[in-house]
């Protein structure tokens, strides 16, 4: 009898280890199986693959807590052959939580090509930062793809002390690198022109986007869609459905041209 | 690892304390301390409880850790309160608790949690705070009571428990988000003296 009993005990613990049960806390940065480096792994995938002149983005904005909505783009992406890349700009999760990014992993891992996130305000707070950084990757990185440099970047400034985010002196150096590349596509969350920018910064950064010419500017966080030039400077931002709206920008780069179209599922 | 030790030394003091408290008969004097892995309020952590209304209900304090090389490094005070609605006699010495529920409150420590969020948010902006957890938890133990002894019962226990952020998350999404990916477990020992 004891002897079951204890065969009876560890079979069940056993298996709450195996089914990921036994959380330390909703905040734990990490747990056994999270997937890591997820960005540099996905772009692996893209550069594995061979492009042509036009790069095709599926431009998705906030998937937060939308899972039954994120479930649905992915049946609608998976059926446009033409996407090369998709590209997440931020607040994939809702309130930063391990479990939340892991969910969001679990159905982004049923799409047929590369996805890449950018961070959002939302996957920063407790120790999502953290979370995202090891799932993820850097906050700041960038890759060029057929000639087109994307910058992605951290710009939820109001999470952090005033004047350090985006980071100015990274932004500077990657438009200055002399990689190649023939045109600049920054991303990030937060928009210049929205308050959650930080103030103190959204002079020079739009002064060096200014400069810099970027074909396009793309964002997240207002959760819908619109395409112009609100500094009236030359310097064209857009930013995407959230995932409520199911709809989504599908973006063509050609030669430096941008093309779009929404596409609702 | 630092706080890995502080937890170990918390317990320590925990069982100290239970100890000294055995020896009195006060009102404060704790009725049992638990010791438990996982269920979302440390790798590890400790707590000092009391059997209430005449032992249908009790309520615990408790001191968790999470190491930094298992996803910390967090500190979380929780408080919970169960009702024990059944009781299943399997012999003299021997009761099953089937399904004890009640709820729990945890408190994560550090500058990464926060009660509230700079006034140039918007109320409401974030809605929840980081630092405040509210649980949901049920619990199935074996009891073991050893008469005429110091330590005169013991239990083992399996404790499951949804946090209201999940519970959130679920209630938005029930056709994609299954509750087994939600519904998070601990399992835990408590000695009565």
């Amino acid at each position: 009898m004891t002897i079951r009993g204890v065969g009876v005990a560890l079979l069940v613990i056993f298996f709450l280890v195996r089914c990921d049960l036994l959380e330390y806390s909703p905040n734990q940065v990490y747990d056994q199986d999270t997937p890591v480096n997820l960005n540099q792994k996905n772009l692996d995938k893209l550069f594995a693959t061979p492009g042509d002149d036009t790069i095709t983005i599926a431009f998705v904005g906030d998937s937060q807590r939308f899972y039954e909505e994120l479930e649905s783009f992915i049946d609608t992406a998976n059926a446009i052959s033409s996407i090369d890349f998709v590209l997440m700009a931020g607040d994939i999760s809702d309130f930063g939580l391990l479990e939340e990014f892991e969910q969001i992993e679990d159905i982004l891992s049923t799409l047929n090509k590369p996805f890449i996130s950018v961070v959002g305000n939302h996957d920063v707070q407790a120790k999502g930062e953290e979370t995202f950084e090891r799932m993820f990757g850097p906050l700041n990185f960038s890759f060029i793809y057929n000639k087109v440099k994307f910058i992605a970047h951290n710009t939820n400034g109001r999470e952090y002390a005033p004047g350090t985010i985006p980071d100015m002196a990274w932004l500077r150096k990657e438009f200055s690198k002399d990689d190649g590349a023939q045109y600049y596509v920054p991303v990030s969350h937060i928009p210049p022109f929205d308050d959650d920018f930080d103030k103190d910064l959204e002079a020079d950064y739009t002064q060096l986007l200014r400069e810099k010419k970027p074909i396009i500017s793309l964002h997240g966080h207002i959760h819908e869609f619109k395409d112009g030039f609100p500094y009236e400077d030359g310097v064209r931002y857009m930013t995407s459905h959230s995932f409520e709206l199911q709809s989504f920008v599908l973006l063509k780069i050609v030669k430096g041209k941008i093309y779009h179209e929404i596409i609702s599922y | 690892m630092k706080s890995f030790r502080i937890n170990v030394v918390f317990t320590a003091l925990l069982v100290l304390v239970a100890s000294e408290a055995c020896s009195q008969k006060s009102f404060l004097k704790p009725d049992f301390l638990a010791l438990q892995h996982a269920g979302s309020i440390g790798y590890l952590s400790a707590g000092l409880g009391y059997d209430v209304f005449q032992s249908r209900a009790r309520m615990s304090f408790h001191y968790g850790n999470v190491p930094k090389n298992l996803g910390g490094n967090l500190d979380i005070f929780t408080g919970k309160f169960l009702c024990v609605p059944a009781v299943v006699r399997v012999s003299e010495l021997v009761i099953i608790h089937p399904i004890d529920v009640g709820v729990m409150v945890s408190y994560h420590t550090g500058e990464n949690f926060k009660s509230n969020v700079p006034d140039y948010f918007e109320s409401n902006y974030y809605w929840w705070h980081t630092n405040l957890r509210f649980h949901v938890a049920v619990e199935q133990s074996v009891n073991v009571y050893f008469h005429e002894r110091r330590f005169h019962r013991m239990s083992a226990y399996i404790e499951f428990n949804m946090n209201d952020l999940y519970l959130v998350s679920y209630f938005t999404n029930t056709s994609t988000l299954g509750l087994d990916k939600l519904v998070k477990a601990g399992i835990g020992t408590r000695i009565w003296f």
